[in-house]
């Protein structure tokens, strides 16, 4: 079982791993970006008001079982099987997203398929274990996070406050893209997490886990952006990787320098948790939905297609960039549009106070029949 | 997936196993003893063969008219003082006409009057007369009764407490278990003397028929806990039991793992403060290594000392313990990826230094470091199994040929050697993982060789996920790294005084959470000073 704690830290990891690639919002908003964030932060605490909703009101179930409880048999198992693909779709970019930084930062000369290969490996190592994947996120936000935070002071010589000046000069669409960007991208695809939900010991609080993950999550992020800022400055647009070249700047007494293997090694295993983590929530998404007890029989088949899917899905290194235009707007459908319409449709056919599921509904047989039966009919009338 | 191969492959030893059962199973029939002497006699005979150590002592109880008897012991292990003086002598003295009586009261008066031994018991079955006289008690038939008594003699030669050979402590209690398990346990009694201190025998091993006990604290550690490592003691079923890694085998959670989930130590003091945090510990007939469970990941990283030093020391010397362990199992590692992959890691002037060192040497970095790890398991094994005159002659060839002459003839770098030297000598400083240490290095090594820092970190994160996952006993492996507990961090990477380690960690003992019951300790109170 899955404390909030627990999943909370989860959490925290799942936003620190996209944090540390994120570059989109240093496009709209330069100096300004830790505004961007901060603005960020609390229209997710908002976003994550309504993931707390659909979970007090259907508690242990995850996304998954819970369209197919509020929109019904067909339209509940489309759209269960759009988050599946979904979910996997956030595998595969996330995938490409690390083999791109490992092959351009690490390994100049080693095929990307390679670093897919033994990245899915570990990941589907990590599915195998089920929720306990979630166990070591604690130790892992206060190791990740302690290294972020030394980083900080590190660089503080090299520190500028300048940097963040003038403030708020850009116009008012660029922060709106940018908290747009830092929404979908870090903040919000904590959604994924509610994978879990049928795992956790109090299914009902999750949306206060998710909550301290947004908090915990968006700290981490917004050091790294306001250090990012500091030592950066103006060249923060012309660097690929702003977070890999700030931490290339950390240099004490000729000793305390390439600290970048630290932060390298930071990112590729926070992403492998991060794809473990979406990895998980696709496999058990279908296992849930096609009512099968054992959802490692998937691990297989589904490692294989995404190995194929990840070396496909970008032809070039212009077409990924297009992509990050408008990947928010994608994420957007599943992480804002579709939650709410779950929580309107359940609000409208359940009213006020649905009644109670058992929190044992783990991907298992009939919760039409049980439990949601007499609602349906309750709601029509 | 190796874990699932492993399962299947045991399933395939058992099914193999099966079809040779039956006939085992037919011999160990029970067969009552019978009021027959002879009978009796015949049949012990018939089991024993002709082995000498095993000796019929025949005559009559209460001199030349009383009953016929025969007392079995087996020479060697019991005691021949008692046998004679309080056994046997009492009984031909037996000045009482016995030949009238039934055989509960012939039973009931040597039990009351006239055998001088501590411990009697009645057996009714003949595998349980063998099974006593195989323990050392000697056991008397006797003509007419239907049963048999065991009498306590047991006595048989064994070594002294002695200091142990593998934890050896410069401050702390110095004896070690020995091969006895009674005075094993007599040496926990020592250190508990609590009526709450159990112990619980087992007989394991169809032939062998080592006895095996647990111990626990009975208000202190779960009952679950006991039922569960009684029931995989139960389950054990197999010929022999010769040392408790045959026990540790059998009762892992996780067989496949590299990983042991079962703790074992040579030291009275360590296995008792196991047991008052709650463990229970198996203490197994035959070999000085007592088993703890459940065991924690973090319990090779403590010494015994570390609680009887001062806590900054101890503190001190664990973050040592686990910076030598991660150098020992990347070290090697570290220094084929920054010599392959990675050579702006290292700054220039020692680049310029290592590479100059490396000039001449035909090998690439992996290959020279395996060699090297190679060569240095076998000085180690040999040098384990090497009488002890020679040891020095192993020194002389590891330190001259290896490491001196190999480098000037250009077979190997210097500074491999040094990684290798700083590898093998931080291995030492966590002996009980060493095992799992060397696995772990050769499999960072080979992924440090493939795919240089992404291979590490990626072989690291699969441990720490495979580690994470592992349990003993239901106990989580990395406890209380992982799931993390903020307040047993107080006996973990750091260790706080002892006074205040408050309570026992958590989830692993029962109510009873206070270790500590006057805190701050005596002495720091000043105010009541005159």
């Amino acid at each position: 079982m899955l404390s909030v704690k627990q999943l909370s830290f989860a959490s925290a990891l799942f936003i620190v791993a996209s944090s540390l690639l994120i570059k989109s919002v240093y496009m709209f908003t330069f100096q300004d970006s830790w505004i961007s964030v901060l603005a960020a932060i609390l229209v997710a605490l908002l976003i994550i008001g309504i993931y707390g909703m659909l979970g007090r009101r259907h508690p242990g179930l995850c996304p998954v079982n819970m369209s197919e409880a509020i929109f019904g048999k067909v339209l509940g198992k489309f759209i269960a099987v759009l988050y599946i693909f979904f979910f996997l779709s956030l595998v595969v970019l996330n995938l490409e997203d690390t083999g791109s930084f490992v092959t351009s930062s690490i390994l100049p000369k080693t095929p990307e398929a390679v670093v897919y290969v033994l990245m899915i490996v570990v990941c589907a190592m990590t599915v195998s274990k089920g929720h306990k994947m979630c166990m070591y996120s604690t130790m892992m936000v206060i190791l990740v996070g302690s290294i972020l935070v030394s980083n900080m002071f590190l660089l503080a010589n090299k520190a500028d406050f300048k940097n963040f000046l003038p403030i708020l000069v850009h116009p008012p669409k660029n922060y709106a893209l940018a908290v747009h960007g830092l929404l979908m991208l870090p903040l919000c695809e904590i959604f994924v997490l509610m994978m879990f939900a049928p795992d956790m010991d109090k299914p009902e609080a999750i949306g206060s886990a998710l909550r301290a993950g947004i908090l915990i999550g968006g700290f981490l992020l917004f050091i790294i952006v306001v250090r990012d800022i500091a030592a950066m400055g103006g060249y923060l647009q012309f660097t690929n990787n702003p977070t890999f070249s700030a931490i290339r700047l950390i240099e004490i007494g000729d000793f305390l320098t390439r600290l970048e293997i630290l932060y390298a090694s930071i990112l590729i295993t926070t992403f492998t948790f991060k794809i473990s983590v979406c990895f998980y929530a696709a496999i058990a998404g279908m296992a849930r939905l096609l009512r099968i007890d054992n959802y490692r029989i998937f691990i297989g088949v589904i490692s294989i297609l995404i190995i194929v899917a990840t070396r496909g899905i970008f032809e070039s290194t212009f077409e990924h960039n297009e992509w990050k235009r408008s990947a928010p707007a994608y994420s957007a459908v599943f992480l804002i549009l579709l939650p709410i319409l779950m929580l309107l449709v359940s609000f409208v056919r359940f009213g006020k106070n649905p009644k109670k599921q058992t929190a044992s509904q783990k991907g298992s047989e009939n919760e039409e029949n049980t439990g949601l039966k007499p609602d349906m009919a309750s709601g029509e009338t | 997936m190796f874990s699932f191969l492993l399962r299947k492959a045991g399933v395939w030893f058992a099914r193999k196993q099966q079809s040779h059962e039956g006939s085992e199973r037919v011999q160990n029939e029970e067969v009552h003893i019978v009021g027959d002497l002879n009978v009796v006699l015949k049949q012990l005979k018939e089991e024993v063969q002709d082995s000498n150590d095993i000796v019929i002592r025949r005559f009559r109880l209460g001199g030349s008219q009383g009953r016929e008897c025969a007392l079995v012991f087996v020479d060697g292990l019991s005691e021949s003082r008692t046998v004679n003086e309080d056994i046997i002598r009492p009984l031909m003295r037996a000045n009482i006409k016995l030949e009238e009586d039934s055989a509960t009261e012939i039973i009931a008066r040597i039990m009351h009057q006239h055998v001088y031994v501590n411990e009697i018991g009645v057996l009714h079955t003949m595998s349980e007369a063998f099974g006593s006289a195989l323990f050392g008690d000697a056991v008397l038939f006797i003509d007419g009764v239907p049963c048999a008594l065991s009498l306590n003699a047991r006595g048989w030669e064994m070594r002294s407490v002695s200091e142990p050979a593998s934890e050896a402590v410069i401050r702390g209690p110095r004896e070690s278990f020995i091969e006895n398990m009674r005075t094993n346990t007599s040496l926990i009694r020592r250190k508990i003397k609590n009526p709450a201190l159990i112990f619980e025998s087992f007989t394991i091993g169809r032939k062998t028929r080592t006895s095996v006990c647990i111990a626990y604290l009975r208000n202190v550690c779960k009952p679950e806990l006991v039922k569960e490592v009684k029931k995989r003691l139960r389950a054990i079923d197999t010929d022999s039991i010769l040392e408790s890694g045959y026990i540790e085998q059998y009762i892992q959670d996780q067989p496949g793992s590299i990983f042991a989930t079962v703790g074992y130590t040579e030291k009275p003091d360590v296995a008792a403060a196991k047991i008052l945090e709650g463990r229970v510990a198996i203490i197994v007939d035959g070999t000085p290594f007592v088993l703890t469970v459940p065991f924690v990941f973090l319990e090779s990283f403590q010494a015994p000392e570390d609680y009887y030093l001062k806590f900054y020391f101890a503190t001190f010397v664990r973050i040592i313990r686990i910076i030598g362990y991660f150098i020992t199992i990347l070290a090697p590692a570290f220094y084929v990826t920054i010599t392959t992959f990675h050579h702006e890691l290292i700054p220039t002037s020692l680049l310029i230094a290592m590479a100059k060192a490396r000039e001449g040497v035909p090998f690439p970095a992996f290959v020279e470091c395996l060699l090297m790890i190679v060569v240095f398991e076998i000085i180690r094994e040999a040098g384990i199994r090497l009488p002890r005159p020679v040891g020095q002659a192993l020194s002389i060839v590891g330190a001259l040929v290896i490491g001196e002459s190999a480098v000037s003839a250009g077979l190997i770098g210097a500074p491999m050697v040094i990684v290798i030297a700083i590898t093998a000598i931080s291995g030492f400083l966590v002996p009980t993982q060493n095992d799992a240490a060397i696995i772990l290095r050769l499999i960072l090594l080979l992924l440090a060789a493939c795919f240089g820092g992404f291979g590490i970190a990626l072989g690291l994160y699969a441990i720490l996920v495979h580690m994470s996952a592992l349990e003993s006993f239901g106990y989580p492996f990395l406890s209380p790294s992982v799931p993390f507990d903020l307040e047993d961090q107080k006996d973990s990477v750091v260790l706080l005084p002892n006074w205040m380690q408050v309570s026992r960690p958590k989830g692993m003992a029962t109510d009873q959470q206070r270790k500590v019951y006057n805190v701050p300790p005596v002495g720091v109170d000043k105010s009541d000073d005159n």
